[in-house]
C-alpha cells in the first residue's frame, strides 16, 4: 500500500491562481524480499495456528492490504479488531472497501494493468469466480478453517468462506399475518400476492441457488416457478431501498431480501419479518492474491479472520460468520441452499432466464 | 455580425502556448477513454480480433429501439419541465418586483445539493400510488377512489428528474437575463407591445441561445441520469439505455462490448440533441447581445400580478423544496419509515449519531468539497479556452476540439473509470488512489457541460471587445484574463456552479477510483445505503441542505454588500 | 397637432447607497411639430427625463401631458405600450432574431390599430424608404452596418406615425462622417414630417444644428431653455456658456455699461440678473474676437502678444496673451500674422456676453493649449 497512500494533489487552480501541492505522507519501508513460494505448514505447529516461519516473514513485511466488500464502517471495525489482536503480530492493515462488483472490477483492472496492490481479496463467492478463472488467486489452506464444511471452502485452498449472506423472503407484518407468511420459496408464486410482491432486480444468485440446489438443475421447473412468481412481483432496485419500501407498505412481501439487514430493521421495531424455514445462502470470503507484495502478512490476516477472533468480530457486527456455531441462530434458515464460486459456470443460463422473465428483455 | 472569422492579432508566444496546451490536455482527457469505449465495443471478452457482433446484437434487437425511445422521451420531457420551471422562476426572481425576491435565491438552490437517490426516494414516499402521502392525503380530503399521482411511471420519472434539474436551468437563465440589453424590451414597449407580448416576442426569442444551451444540457443530463430510471423506471417497466448499460456492467463477466455498443447509441441520441441545438441557434448564435455595456436589469412592475407570481414561487418552493425536505427530515428522525403520524412518537436522533460516528464522514465531506472546487475551476478554465479556439479562430481542426469535448457524454462513468485506471495506474507520478485521479475523471465527464456553457457565452461576446484589447497592446493571455473572462463571468459562474454540483453528486466513475483516503460524499452515501442505513442517508442529506442554505445565504449577503446587484 | 407639456417632473432613484435625485422639478413645453433637445453632460438627468416621457420610468411627481391626455401624474400612469410614441435608443435595440421587415412591422403588428398585412407592407416600405433602407426588408437585422441599424431604428420609431418621437443619443455610436450625414437627414426628415420630437444629447453642435429649442440640463434641473441662437448668444450661466460652445472666460465685476476686467472696463450689455458690483464672468467666443496687426480706435481693444497662430483651412486659430488673460480667437485665414508679434484684440461690445459668476469654472482648455506652445 506504500505508493498509493495519501498523495494529495489538489489543484485549486482558478481560485488561488496557482496549483498547490498537498503533503505526501511518508511511505512505510519497502518490505524485504518476499518469498514467492507459499510456505508449507511446519509439522511442529499446533492445529489452527500458523508456523513460526510465516509469522516471522509476515512481521518483516509489516503490512497487509485488504480489499473487501464489507461496508466501510464494518470494515473499519474488523480492521480495528485485527489491529488490537495479539495474533496480528503488529502488522498494519490497510482497507480498500467497495461493493463486490466495483471491487472486483477495480482489482481485475489493476492486475491487468500490471499493478498488484491487494494482498487479500474478500468478496462475494460469484464475484470471486472472475479472479479465480483468471488465475489471480493463490492456493493456500487456512489452518483455522480446517473444520469448515466442504461447501464453505475450496478443496485446493483457493478461497474460504468468511461470512454468509442469507437471502430470504421478507414480509410486512402489518399486511401479512404470521399464518399467511410464506414458508417456502414457491409460496411467493401464490396468486394471493398478485401486485403485492417486490423483487430485487439483480438477484440472479438466489435463482441460481434455488435452481441448482433445490430443483437440482431442473430448468423447466425453475422457469415455471419464476414465471408464476413474476406474475405477482414488480422489480425494484436496491436491497435497502426495497426493504424500506416494504416496511412503508409499497409491497406485502419482498422476494430476495437480505436476512441480516431485515433483522436490523426488525430489531429496531419495524413491522417486518422474514421466512426462516428455507433460504439461499451466498458466500463471501477471502482469497490470497497471487504475486501479492505481502503474502505472509496476508496469511496472518486470513488465519485471524477465519479463526475464533475474526469470526466473533463479524458476529458482533450482526453479520453471519461462516465458522460452524459462530452465527446468530435466528439468521440461519433451517434448510440452506448454498451458492458459491463452484456454481459460477451455471450463472449465465440463470442470468438469461432472469433477464427474460424478470427484466422482460 | 460583421467580418469573417479570423485569428486575432495576438503577440506570438503567449498567444499560442495557452490554447495549444488546452487543446493537448483536451485530447489526452477525451481521446483515451473514447478509444477504450470504441475498441471495447468492437471486441468480445476473451476472443481475439475485432468484430461488429456487439453492434449486430444490440441494434438488431427491437428492444434497443424501445430503450432509445424511452431514453429520448424521458430526456425531452425532463428538459421541457426543467426549462419551463427554471426559466419562469429566473424571470420572476430576476426581473420582476415580486415580494421577497432576494430571499428566494438561496432556497431555490436547495434541490441541487440533495443526492439524486435521496430526492427520488423522497418522491416515492410522496407520490407512490400505494404509499405516497400526497396521494393518501388527497384521497382522504377529496374522497377520491384512486390515487391522483403515480410516481412509478414515465410521467413520474419526468416529474422527479425535471424538478430536480430545474434549479440548474434557473442558474443558467439568471446569467443570460443579466447579460441582455434591456433596451431590446423597451423598444418593444415603446412600439406598443404589452408586457406579456414583449416577453413572448422579444425577451424569449433573444434568450433563445441561452435557452437552447440549457435545454441541451438538461436533455443530455436526462439521457445519462441513472437514479430515477433505476428506482422508478424499473418498477414502472420503462427501461432506458442507462439502466441497460448498468446491467451490462453488472453481469459476469462485465460486458464492456455491450456497454460500449449501447454507449455509442447514447452518443448518437445525444447527437440528435446537439443537432437540434445547432439548428435552433444557427442564426441566433450570432446575436452579439453582450456589447460590453453594463446593464441595469429592468424590473418589470407586475402590479396586482405581483402576488400571483409570489404564490407561483411559493408553490414551486413547496413542491420542489419543502415537501421533499419534510419527507427527508421525517425519514431522518424516525427509526424506520412508515407513512403514519404515529411515527412522531418514535422520533430519534440515532441516524445523526450514525453519520457523525461514521469513520469516513468528515474526510468524505472535505474531499468532495476540494474535488468539486478543483473540478469546477479546471473544467471552466479549460472549456473557456477551448471555446475561444472554436469560436474565434480559423485553425483547422477546431471543430474536432468541439467534438472531442462533447464525446464524454457517451462514455458511461464506469467505462471512463476503467479507462482512466488503465491509463494512469502506471503513471510516473503516483496519482492512482489520490484525489487527483478523481479530478481527472470529473473534468473529463463534465467537459461537455462546461463546453456548452462557454461556447454559448463566447458567441455572444462582441469580437471587437477583444480586438480593442489587442490593439491596446494586450497579449492574448491578458486580453483573455482581463476582457473575455470578466465579460463571460456570469455564464462561467453558472457553469462552474453546475459542475461543482454534479461533481459532488458524481458516483458512477467514483466508485472505482476512490481509495480509503480519497473517499467522497456520494460514495459514502452509497456505502450507507448499501449497508441498509437509508435513514442515515436522509440525516446526512438534511445536514447538507442546511449547510448549503447557510453558505449560499452568506455568499449572497457578501455579494449584496459589494453592490453587485441593484435592489 | 401634438403638444407635449411637462410640469414639475420629479424622479428619484433609490440605490443601495441611498437616494440620488435624477430629475428635479423639470418643466417644459414642446410645441407642435417642434424639435426639442435636452442637452447636458452625462448624469444630468436628460435620459431619465426622456424615459419618463416614454413611460419606461415612473416619475414620483409632476405631470406629463400629450395634447389633452395626461400620460403621467394626477394619479395616472399610462404605460409605455399605451403611449402614442416612437423611440430610438442609443444602442438602437434592433431585435437580433428578426429581419429588417419584421423589426419595422413590429409596432404595427402589436399596437392597438391592427392594419391588414397589405397595409403593414405598404407602411413598412414607406418607412424604410423614408430612411433610405429600401430593398433590405429580408435581411436579418444583425447583418446591417451601424449606420443602417440606426436608420432601421428610426424607421421602426416612425412607422406608426406617432404623435411624439423620442430620440436617446441616436447618433453617438456612429463615426464622425456618418454622424454628420445622419444629422442632416434627421433634420430634414423631422422638418418634413413635422413630428413633435424630443431629442437627448450631450453634443452641443448636434443640439444647435437640429433643434428648434434647447433645454440645457445640469444636475437634474433645466438651467436654461431657449432657441439655439439665444442659448449660444445669451447663456444664462457660465455652465451653459461653456457647454454650448468654445470661449474665453474673463473674471471680473459688473459695472454700469460693462464688466471690469483686463485692467479696464470691457463694454457690453448686462443681463437682468447682473447688477453693478456683482462678480461677473465675461464670455468671449473665439469667432467674435477680431485680431488686428495695428492699434484701433474701436471700443474694447486690448494690446497683447500672439502666442499661437494655427492655420486650419477655413480659419486661423489664435491664442493671444493679454495682460492677465489668454484669449482664443478665430481670424480670417488670409490674415498675415506671426507668432510672437504684437497684436491688438478687439472685443465688439455687441458680441460680448456677461454672466453672473456663480463660482462655476470651465474646463481649462485654453490654458492647456498655451502650454503646448
Amino acid at each position: 500500500m506504500d505508493r498509493r497512500r495519501l498523495v494529495m494533489w489538489l489543484g485549486i487552480v482558478g481560485l488561488l491562481g496557482a496549483a498547490c501541492g498537498g503533503g505526501t505522507v511518508a511511505t512505510s519501508p519497502t518490505p524485504a524480499a518476499a518469498t514467492s513460494a507459499a510456505a508449507s505448514v511446519a509439522p511442529t505447529t499446533k492445529p489452527g495456528e500458523l508456523d513460526a516461519d510465516t509469522i516471522a516473514k509476515a512481521k518483516t513485511e509489516g503490512e497487509v492490504v485488504l480489499y473487501t466488500s464489507l461496508s466501510s464502517s464494518d470494515s473499519k471495525k474488523i480492521a480495528d479488531a485485527f489491529a488490537k489482536s495479539e495474533k496480528s503480530y503488529g502488522i498494519k492493515i490497510t482497507v480498500n472497501r467497495k461493493s463486490s462488483e466495483d471491487l472486483v472490477t477495480q482489482f481485475m483492472t489493476e492486475v491487468k494493468a500490471g499493478k498488484i496492490l491487494a494482498d487479500v481479496l474478500e468478496t462475494g463467492g460469484l464475484d470471486l469466480a472472475q479472479p479465480l478463472k483468471a488465475g489471480y488467486l493463490e492456493a493456500w489452506k487456512v489452518p483455522a478453517a480446517a473444520g469448515y464444511p466442504a461447501e464453505l471452502k475450496d478443496a485446493g485452498g483457493l478461497w474460504h468462506a468468511a461470512r454468509l449472506g442469507v437471502e430470504t423472503i421478507a414480509f410486512n407484518t402489518t399486511a401479512v399475518p404470521a399464518a399467511d407468511a410464506p414458508k417456502t420459496w414457491e409460496d411467493a408464486a401464490d396468486p394471493k400476492w398478485k401486485g403485492k410482491c417486490l423483487i430485487e432486480s439483480g438477484d440472479v444468485e438466489v435463482l441460481l441457488g434455488l435452481g441448482e440446489r433445490k430443483y437440482k438443475g431442473d430448468m423447466a421447473k425453475v422457469q415455471d416457478v419464476l414465471t408464476r412468481t413474476m406474475a405477482n412481483c414488480t422489480p425494484a432496485k436496491g436491497h435497502t431501498e426495497t426493504v424500506d419500501q416494504l416496511i412503508a407498505g409499497q409491497g406485502a412481501i419482498f422476494w430476495g431480501a437480505h436476512a441480516h439487514s431485515t433483522e436490523q430493521k426488525r430489531a429496531a421495531g419495524a413491522p417486518v419479518d422474514y421466512m426462516q424455514t428455507e433460504g439461499v445462502v451466498t458466500i463471501d470470503g477471502p482469497g490470497l492474491v497471487k504475486g501479492a507484495k505481502h503474502p505472509n502478512a496476508g496469511k496472518v490476516f486470513l488465519n485471524w479472520y477465519l479463526g475464533d477472533e475474526g469470526q466473533k468480530a463479524l458476529s458482533d457486527l450482526f453479520r453471519v460468520p461462516a465458522k460452524p456455531g459462530a452465527a446468530n441462530a435466528r439468521l440461519l434458515p433451517k434448510t440452506i441452499y448454498y451458492t458459491g464460486p463452484t456454481l459460477a459456470d451455471k450463472f449465465s443460463a440463470y442470468q438469461d432466464m432472469w433477464n427474460k422473465i424478470v427484466l422482460k428483455k | 455580425m460583421r467580418g469573417a472569422r479570423r485569428a486575432l492579432p495576438a503577440r506570438p508566444g503567449s498567444g499560442i502556448i495557452v490554447p495549444a496546451l488546452a487543446a493537448l490536455l483536451l485530447l489526452l482527457l477525451t481521446a483515451v477513454p473514447v478509444a477504450t469505449l470504441v475498441m471495447g465495443s468492437l471486441q468480445i471478452e476473451g476472443r481475439p480480433g475485432f468484430t461488429t457482433a456487439n453492434y449486430e446484437h444490440v441494434y438488431s434487437d427491437p428492444r434497443t429501439y424501445r430503450l432509445l425511445l424511452n431514453s429520448f422521451l424521458y430526456a425531452v420531457g425532463t428538459s421541457i419541465l426543467a426549462i419551463g420551471l427554471g426559466t419562469s422562476l429566473a424571470f420572476i426572481v430576476e426581473r420582476t418586483n415580486v415580494p421577497f425576491r432576494r430571499g428566494f435565491f438561496a432556497v431555490t438552490l436547495v434541490p441541487l445539493i440533495v443526492p439524486g437517490i435521496v430526492s427520488t426516494i423522497a418522491w416515492i414516499y410522496l407520490a407512490s400510488g400505494r404509499i405516497g402521502v400526497l396521494n393518501r392525503g388527497l384521497m382522504a380530503a377529496l374522497g377520491l377512489e384512486s390515487p391522483p399521482f403515480e410516481v412509478f411511471s414515465l410521467l413520474g420519472m419526468v416529474w422527479t428528474e425535471g424538478l430536480h434539474l430545474s434549479p440548474l436551468v434557473f442558474l443558467v437563465m439568471v446569467g443570460a437575463m443579466r447579460a441582455m440589453d434591456p433596451a431590446l424590451e423597451e423598444a418593444a414597449m415603446t412600439s406598443g407591445a404589452r408586457p406579456l407580448r414583449t416577453l413572448r416576442v422579444v425577451t424569449l426569442p433573444v434568450l433563445v441561445p441561452a435557452l437552447a444551451a440549457a435545454a441541451l444540457i438538461m436533455f443530455i443530463r436526462g439521457l445519462e441520469s441513472f437514479e430515477v430510471p433505476a428506482l422508478l423506471g424499473l418498477p414502472a417497466e420503462v427501461p432506458v439505455i442507462t439502466s441497460e448499460i448498468y446491467f451490462a456492467l453488472r453481469t459476469y463477466p462485465q460486458d464492456y462490448g455491450l456497454a460500449g455498443a449501447l454507449g455509442v447509441g447514447l452518443l448518437l441520441v445525444s447527437a440528435v440533441g446537439v443537432w437540434s441545438y445547432g439548428r435552433l441557434t444557427r442564426r441566433a448564435e450570432r446575436f452579439a447581445t453582450i456589447t460590453g455595456k453594463g446593464y441595469r436589469p429592468r424590473i418589470v412592475e407586475l402590479g396586482r400580478w405581483r402576488w400571483v407570481a409570489f404564490v407561483y414561487i411559493l408553490v414551486y418552493l413547496l413542491v420542489v423544496v419543502v415537501l421533499p425536505f419534510l419527507v427527508l427530515l421525517f425519514v431522518s428522525l424516525v427509526p424506520f419509515y412508515i407513512p403514519s403520524l404515529d411515527m412522531l412518537q418514535k422520533l430519534t436522533l440515532q441516524h445523526y449519531v450514525t453519520v457523525f460516528e461514521h469513520p469516513d464522514t468528515l474526510r468524505a465531506v472535505r474531499n468532495s468539497f476540494v474535488l468539486a472546487l478543483s473540478s469546477a475551476t479546471i473544467t471552466m478554465a479549460l472549456t473557456a479556452v477551448i471555446a475561444w479556439i472554436v469560436v474565434r479562430t480559423t485553425l483547422p481542426g477546431r471543430r474536432v476540439l468541439d467534438l472531442l469535448a462533447f464525446l464524454p457524454i457517451g462514455i458511461p462513468g464506469l467505462v471512463l473509470a476503467v479507462a482512466i485506471i488503465f491509463e494512469l495506474i502506471n503513471f510516473p507520478i503516483p496519482i492512482y488512489g489520490t484525489l487527483a485521479i478523481l479530478v481527472i475523471a470529473y473534468v473529463t465527464r463534465y467537459l461537455p457541460y462546461g463546453m456548452r456553457t462557454s461556447t454559448a457565452a463566447m458567441v455572444q461576446l462582441h469580437r471587437e471587445l477583444e480586438e480593442a484589447a489587442a490593439v491596446s497592446g494586450a497579449s492574448w493571455a491578458t486580453s483573455f484574463r482581463r476582457i473575455v473572462v470578466p465579460l463571460l463571468w456570469p455564464s462561467l459562474v453558472a457553469g462552474w456552479i453546475y459542475v461543482f454540483v454534479v461533481s459532488v453528486r458524481e458516483l458512477s466513475s467514483s466508485v472505482l477510483l476512490v481509495s480509503h483516503d480519497s473517499t467522497v460524499l456520494s460514495f459514502l452515501i452509497l456505502d450507507l445505503q448499501q449497508s441498509g442505513q437509508s435513514n442515515a442517508v436522509a440525516a446526512l442529506s438534511v445536514m447538507l441542505v442546511l449547510s448549503l442554505v447557510v453558505i449560499v445565504g452568506l455568499a449572497q449577503r457578501a455579494s449584496g454588500r459589494f453592490g453587485v446587484k441593484e435592489g | 397637432m401634438s403638444v407635449l407639456t411637462v410640469e414639475s417632473l420629479h424622479k428619484t432613484y433609490t440605490t443601495d447607497r441611498g437616494g440620488v435625485h435624477a430629475v428635479e422639478d423639470v418643466s417644459f413645453t414642446v410645441e407642435d411639430g417642434r424639435f426639442y433637445t435636452l442637452l447636458g453632460p452625462s448624469g444630468c438627468g436628460k435620459t431619465t427625463t426622456l424615459r419618463c416621457l416614454a413611460g419606461l420610468e415612473r416619475p414620483q411627481g409632476g405631470v406629463i401631458r400629450l395634447d389633452d391626455t395626461v400620460l403621467s401624474g394626477d394619479g395616472r400612469f399610462v404605460p409605455a405600450f399605451d403611449r402614442d410614441i416612437g423611440m430610438v435608443f442609443q444602442s438602437y435595440a434592433i431585435w437580433p432574431h428578426m429581419t429588417v421587415f419584421d423589426n419595422v412591422a413590429f409596432p404595427l403588428r402589436v399596437g392597438r390599430e391592427r392594419p391588414s398585412s397589405a397595409e403593414v407592407k405598404r407602411r413598412v416600405e414607406e418607412a424604410l424608404a423614408l430612411v433610405g433602407l429600401e430593398g433590405l426588408e429580408d435581411r436579418p437585422a444583425p447583418q446591417l452596418s451601424g449606420g443602417q441599424q440606426q436608420r432601421l431604428a428610426l424607421a421602426r420609431a416612425l412607422v406608426r406615425s406617432p404623435k411624439l418621437l423620442l430620440l436617446d443619443e441616436p447618433l453617438s455610436n456612429l463615426d464622425a462622417k456618418l454622424r454628420e450625414r445622419m444629422r442632416i437627414e434627421l433634420r430634414e426628415l423631422q422638418r418634413r414630417l413635422r413630428i413633435t420630437t424630443v431629442y437627448v444629447t450631450h453634443d452641443q453642435s448636434e443640439a444647435l444644428f437640429l433643434s428648434h429649442r434647447i433645454a440645457v440640463m445640469q444636475s437634474g434641473r433645466i438651467v436654461q431653455e431657449a432657441s439655439p441662437r439665444d442659448i449660444y448668444a445669451q447663456p444664462s450661466s457660465p455652465f451653459v456658456a461653456d457647454f454650448v460652445g468654445l470661449g474665453t472666460f474673463l473674471q471680473g465685476e459688473a459695472t454700469a455699461g460693462g464688466v471690469r476686467a483686463l485692467g479696464a472696463v470691457v463694454r457690453c450689455a448686462l443681463p437682468a440678473d447682473l447688477a453693478p458690483g456683482m462678480p461677473a464672468l465675461l464670455v468671449v467666443r473665439p469667432e467674435s474676437v477680431r485680431v488686428h496687426g495695428a492699434p484701433s480706435d474701436a471700443p474694447n481693444v486690448f494690446a497683447g502678444t500672439l502666442r499661437v497662430a494655427a492655420f486650419l483651412g477655413d480659419h486661423l486659430d489664435c491664442l493671444v496673451q493679454l495682460e492677465g488673460a489668454l484669449i482664443r480667437a478665430r481670424a480670417h485665414p488670409g490674415t498675415q500674422l506671426r507668432r510672437g508679434q504684437s497684436v491688438w484684440v478687439e472685443l465688439p461690445p455687441a458680441e460680448c456676453v456677461a454672466v453672473r459668476d456663480d463660482g462655476w469654472r470651465p474646463r481649462a482648455v485654453t490654458d492647456r493649449m498655451g502650454d503646448e506652445d
